[in-house]
């Protein structure tokens, strides 16, 4: 059985989800019952489990196709009142099934037993509710800052891992909107932003897709990296780039409906050295320093003088396993702004986006 | 420092909000005693932390680890609203029950809810809100002063426009510069002038747009930034600490900071982009002018170059003396007069 990149990357979350879940729930276990028996254990990793495929459905199925646009506070208020209501549906159900299996009675008479009376409204489930809630809220506040801080940035501050530099080899992609000015000047700077934000939100998921870390947004511009050997990897990189590009013709229709012009991207990427370091006090910010990103953002400004869509430089395309369905074409040795040393760039077709 | 008022406020509404909340879920009895002592003692811990992070946090603490200073401060921090519980506990109840504080305190009934009952349980509670209260602080300034508000709030979510004053701040020679102390010793260099403007940044109400390169974009708000000339201070400011910083900087890299700076006003778009990292960004036609200001500034060799906008804007509340230079011409035809600054 063979899974798409996207049911991939589903697979990847919703497996973290269940065991994060089941963490969680023998940590809570530990602490209520301790080691005493088995039967806490096993309706915990019951019901973690089933938890945990509700809870990823949800969020990979409704929050990520329908609500990414949502602002911050409904998001958090419908996402922590989805999760109380789910999580102790799920455990009551469990909970009932697990006693309906092992006494072999009917779901009412276990409803009405005095045990299972007791449990409901005397003793543990109370606690349990003000657990969930409370967690439910957190959990949510803290992965939607994370979310918003950009992928493991939340993590580096905390840890301090880049207090000091960092020396790491990286594969930098810059990309641009061509026509932008033009562009602002049909639709004025306010819709420009909400258009680049369209395109933003149209390009992220091809992005994590295949495991691209979103650097930052310059003006009209988004910087993407790889750890070498993630982008490396099948071509990921590359796949990345070209899934961007066949996105955006298939959404032509759409931005033309939008906002009536329709952006045309230019992407250039490269590797190398990068030095990364947390720079500044009152607003900190891991950046990336080295030559690397000045070659790539001149490569970028290259787009329109060689009239190509895509540039990558002759080092990276040496590392890559092109696809198939994709080719590479030198357009042989080019000089680049303040540089020097003239570089090998490449450019790419394939025959999927026409 | 500013917002220190706003800090404080908040967190005696959290105070007040977390020791009402408490007795609700937790306590038996049935009278005032328990909310009068939650309430008392979320107010006076609130306060008293307040006052510990203004006075001696703000101040003394310094730019420790993230790790570090938050678990300082979330065990420091419960201490301090332990021992406010039982001084708050003990005061209230034994006013209730009328017999000494000591007496009470060393009683049985106090000291089997010390060991016994709720105490620890209380102590978790207050743990877990100092923990989860001064980790959101922690992030909201890695992110910037309002920042991650506007982002909660989702105040950019629809993109607006706003007056807007801009200063862009340029490390000179910095080619030069990497290619002497290399890669990692310019990134502490550069990192060390980051940490020595914040200081005149936050007394001049400025903030922080971005870090790009060796380029540093403050910005404020058109009320705050010609209040007592703060935009055009800021700069004078700077100058004056890089002078009475230059040993220090001359010590361990081999020179002072040399910058130049360039100060331009306009109305500019503000709106929050992208969806798996989020930036609220300014677009408009003045971050572009600025931009050609500073390379003006590169090429008549001034360190300090403002825009007719904001010169006009200032005549009335300074009475630093500018000189008048040419214009600035950019494509469309328009020209900006700009005005350079003397130091004596």
């Amino acid at each position: 059985m063979s899974f798409s990149v996207r049911q991939k990357r589903k697979i990847r979350i919703a497996a973290t989800i269940i065991i994060a879940g089941n963490a969680l729930g023998i940590f809570y276990v530990l602490w209520s019952d301790g080691f005493g028996s088995l039967f806490p254990y096993i309706n915990t990793v019951t019901i973690a489990t089933l938890i945990g495929l509700v809870i990823s459905v949800f969020e990979l199925q409704v929050v990520d196709e329908k609500m990414r646009n949502i602002r911050f506070v409904p998001l958090l208020i419908i996402r922590t009142a989805v999760y109380v209501v789910l999580i102790p549906l799920i455990i009551l159900l469990e909970l009932m099934t697990a006693r309906v299996i092992k006494f072999g009675l009917s779901y009412k008479e276990v409803y009405y037993s005095d045990e299972f009376q007791n449990y409901l409204f005397n003793e543990d489930f109370s606690i349990l509710l003000v657990y969930v809630v409370a967690l439910a809220f957190l959990i949510n506040f803290i992965y939607q800052i994370s979310r918003k801080m950009g992928q493991g940035i939340m993590l580096n501050f905390i840890t301090g891992k880049y207090k000091n530099p960092v020396k790491e080899e990286r594969i930098i992609m810059f990309m641009h909107v061509s026509n932008s000015q033009e562009i602002i000047n049909k639709i004025g700077s306010i819709r420009f932003l909400e258009f680049l934000n369209r395109i933003l939100f149209d390009i992220t998921e091809s992005i994590l897709l295949y495991r691209g870390i979103i650097y930052e947004y310059v003006e009209d511009e988004c910087v993407v990296s790889w750890k070498l050997e993630q982008g490396v990897k099948e071509a990921n990189c590359l796949l990345s780039v070209l899934d961007i590009i066949q996105k955006m013709e298939v959404q032509k229709k759409s931005y033309l409906a939008e906002f009536e012009v329709f952006p045309e991207l230019e992407i250039a990427f490269h590797y190398g050295l990068v030095l990364q370091a947390e720079v500044g006090t009152i607003k900190s910010k891991v950046a990336f320093y080295g030559d690397v990103m000045n070659i790539t953002a001149r490569m970028l400004g290259k787009c329109k003088e060689l009239g190509k869509q895509v540039l990558m430089s002759a080092e990276l395309e040496k590392l890559l396993q092109i696809p198939a369905h994709c080719n590479a074409e030198s357009l042989g040795i080019i000089s680049l702004r303040g540089k020097s040393e003239p570089i090998e760039l490449f450019t790419l077709s394939t025959t999927d986006f026409q | 420092m500013i917002g220190s008022r706003k800090k404080i406020i908040v967190f005696v509404v959290i105070g007040l909000i977390a020791g009402f909340i408490y007795p609700v879920f937790a306590d038996s009895h049935e009278d005032y005693l328990p909310f009068i002592n939650g309430i008392l003692t979320g107010l006076i811990g609130s306060v008293t932390i307040g006052l510990l992070e203004l006075y001696y946090f703000d101040r003394h603490w310094g730019a420790k680890g993230f790790k570090t200073t938050l678990l300082t401060k979330t065990f420091l921090y419960t201490g301090v609203l332990a021992i406010t519980l039982i001084t708050v506990k003990v005061f209230n109840e034994s006013l209730y029950y009328q017999v000494g504080f000591w007496s009470y305190l060393k009683g049985e009934q106090f000291q089997h809810f010390l060991f016994e009952e709720d105490f620890q349980l209380i102590l978790l509670y207050a743990l877990a809100i100092i923990g989860f209260v001064f980790f959101i602080n922690q992030l909201s300034l890695k992110m910037g002063p309002g920042v991650l508000w506007n982002i909660i709030w989702g105040k950019y979510h629809k993109p607006k426009k706003e007056t807007v004053v801009l200063l862009y701040i340029d490390l000179k020679s910095s080619t030069r510069i990497t290619e002497k102390l290399g890669a990692e010793r310019y990134h502490h260099f550069i990192n060390r002038f980051y940490q020595d403007i914040s200081g005149p940044i936050l007394s001049k109400k400025g903030k922080v747009y971005r870090y790009v390169g060796d380029q540093i974009t403050i910005f404020w708000n058109e009320e705050e930034a010609f209040e007592n000339a703060n935009c055009i201070q800021f700069y004078l400011d700077v100058k004056q600490q890089m002078r009475s910083l230059a040993d220090s900087y001359q010590r361990d890299f081999g020179q002072p900071p040399d910058f130049r700076a360039c100060c331009h006003m306009g109305e500019l778009v503000v709106g929050q982009i992208g969806d798996v990292k989020s930036q609220i960004v300014f677009h408009g036609e003045a971050l572009y002018i600025c931009e050609m200001i500073e390379k003006k500034c590169k090429e008549l060799n001034e360190d300090f170059l403002v825009s007719d906008d904001v010169h006009r804007r200032l005549e009335a509340n300074t009475t630093i003396v500018f000189r008048e230079m040419d214009s600035l011409v950019i494509n469309n035809g328009h020209d900006f007069r700009l005005h350079a600054i003397d130091l004596k």
